[in-house]
């Protein structure tokens, strides 16, 4: 499990506990040679978890975009090691840019953002080295996540939760009207857990049903968590927003029972307290 | 559509063109014809992707100059080479922190674009479904973090031309097959239709967008899509040779047609005229 330090990996750990944990403290990726130690660690026919990369909270920057790209080299040299028996990268749905029409698993990557474009390269990437070496790949592409343990605190229900129950505020720029989607943190793990089981592989968009805008969060929390009030700072970005389809490739989803906003965050509040 | 800063060109000014190959050899012939200061720099007088790259490259020109940066080791066939490609832009922008050009001219591609059944332009959205692809629209993203150094990107589609060293399938390869007395093979039929540039014309363009000191983004295209079959079947007329074909391997590249639409070349420069099939073969032949 390659990024067990972080706030996906510490969860998938817990679910796969039989797993080899390989965090920044015990393999480096992007330093030189990485693949190699991890061709190393790698058992035969293993399946890797690729969940590990440099956040955008932890730079946005072209260097960390090179470390990030240096990664997904070091993990296929690691592959040319040793072969694995699968690969389960987690990507991101900010492969696409915003404001297009509900995306689907066989809508084309537009990434607009240094991050985005990072998923793109590592996703192809492993394509090519799956394809070259016969390894089943399965690429989840993630929305954000929210939940306990959230290392980020991106704008959206972490940092919303965080700061209604610390200082009893909630800061939207603007009205909050973007809307995205956004993934409870057991309806993550518990869907990842389930396409290993099924040996789910391609594509699949992990997201909710749903988009909804920020003001439709902060508003939940509001009610939620008494006394917290909504405050509006001058916008300093457009309006735009990210919708998903239902998930074309339904074998995977189709029965999975996601769990409501006011679910997720009446549990994740409760959590917090 | 580009963004002139000078209506009128700069009849002078100084040039310095990264990677000096087929199309930055072409660019700088062109800029110093027009009377512009040139000097270019091949991997081999530096490195792009060793340590401290870009700190020699702020070296290499003076504040106000323009940079144009057509380097890259293409195509992109591995993460390795991926990754080198991307830390070349890296110095590029590291020597662009420490010595401020006027303008920045980026050589990208046209295999930023998807296939799309309409003719690709410049709105056309970037969905890159190769690493080469990938890489040169990672490499416009990292230049433009570079807000402060106004920039240009020009995508060439498919370059032939004098020089050519990648030999790919189409003009460049066919020619060479020709003049070694050599069978043409085409894929299939050779039905499938593509935009081929020839070299002068992106060379010209690119000093273009240099002279008037462009921002934004422009197509090096033709506007004009010709069968690899037409292209061999005109080269072995010249040449008396023959044209075979081999069974395809795998599905039709781009699905037999990537059009563009020249439209916003046009716009960017009013004059500008493609040499079109039949008469852009015969100008290899120069």
């Amino acid at each position: 499990m390659l990024g067990s330090g972080g706030f996906l990996g510490k969860y998938l750990r817990e679910t796969f506990s039989d797993s080899l944990p390989i965090s920044r403290q015990t393999l480096n990726l992007e330093a030189k040679g990485a693949g190699e130690k991890l061709g190393e660690l790698l058992g035969e026919n293993d399946t890797i978890f690729f969940l590990a990369s440099i956040a955008p909270d932890k730079g946005r920057d072209t260097e960390t975009f090179l470390k990030n790209c240096q990664m997904g080299s070091e993990v296929v040299k690691a592959m040319e090691r040793k072969k694995p028996g699968r690969m389960i990268y987690i990507s991101s749905d900010a492969v696409f840019c915003e404001n297009l029409p509900p995306l689907a698993e066989n809508d084309l990557p537009c990434p607009s953002s240094l991050y985005g474009i990072m998923h793109l390269a590592r996703e192809k990437m492993l394509v090519e080295a799956c394809s070259a070496m016969g390894v089943p790949l399965l690429i989840v592409r993630l929305c954000a996540v929210y939940g306990p343990g959230d290392t980020h605190n991106a704008y959206g229900p972490n940092r919303f939760v965080r700061s209604a129950l610390e200082n009893g505020i909630i800061d939207l720029f603007g009205s909050g009207e973007e809307r995205r989607p956004h993934l409870w943190i057991s309806d993550a793990i518990r869907a990842l857990k389930g396409f290993f089981r099924m040996g789910a592989d391609g594509i699949i968009h992990l997201v909710p049903p749903s988009s909804v805008t920020f003001a439709e969060i902060a508003c939940e929390l509001q009610k939620l968590i008494s006394g917290t009030q909504i405050r509006h700072l001058p916008r300093t970005n457009p309006i735009t927003h990210k919708d998903f389809s239902a998930s074309a490739d339904s074998r995977w989803l189709s029965k999975f029972d996601f769990t409501d906003l006011r679910s997720g965050l009446l549990e994740f509040s409760g959590k917090m307290r | 559509m580009l963004k002139h800063h000078f209506g009128k060109p700069l009849p002078s000014g100084r040039a310095l063109i990264l990677g000096a190959g087929f199309v930055g050899g072409e660019v700088a012939r062109r800029l110093a014809f027009k009377g512009w200061k040139v000097s270019a720099l091949r991997s081999a007088d530096l490195d792009l992707t060793t340590e401290n790259a870009g700190e020699k490259l702020a070296g290499y020109f003076e504040a106000g100059d323009t940079l144009v940066f057509v380097s890259a080791k293409a195509p992109v066939k591995n993460p390795d080479m991926l990754v080198a490609n991307l830390r070349m832009a890296q110095a590029v922008l590291q020597a662009c922190a420490k010595t401020v050009p006027a303008h920045l001219v980026y050589v990208s591609s046209d295999a930023v674009y998807a296939d799309e059944p309409r003719p690709l332009s410049e709105a056309t959205p970037t969905a890159p479904s190769s690493l080469h692809g990938v890489m040169h629209l990672a490499r416009e993203l990292m230049l433009q973090t570079l807000g402060n150094i106004p920039l240009a990107v020009v995508r060439p589609t498919l370059v032939y031309g004098e020089g050519d060293p990648h030999n790919g399938y189409g003009p460049n390869q066919f020619l060479r097959l020709a003049r070694e007395k050599k069978p043409i093979v085409l894929f299939g039929e050779g039905e499938e239709r593509r935009d081929h540039v020839h070299v002068g014309d992106v060379g010209e363009i690119i000093a273009r967008v240099v002279i008037h000191g462009s921002t934004g983004v422009i197509n090096a295209v033709s506007g004009q899509t010709v069968s690899f079959r037409e292209i061999a079947d005109m080269i072995a007329n010249q040449y008396k040779i023959l044209v075979k074909t081999r069974p395809r391997t795998g599905p039709m590249p781009h699905g037999g047609l990537r059009p563009f639409d020249p439209s916003s070349l046009k716009q960017s420069f009013p004059e500008w005229e493609s040499v079109l099939f039949p008469h852009q073969i015969s100008r290899v032949e120069r």
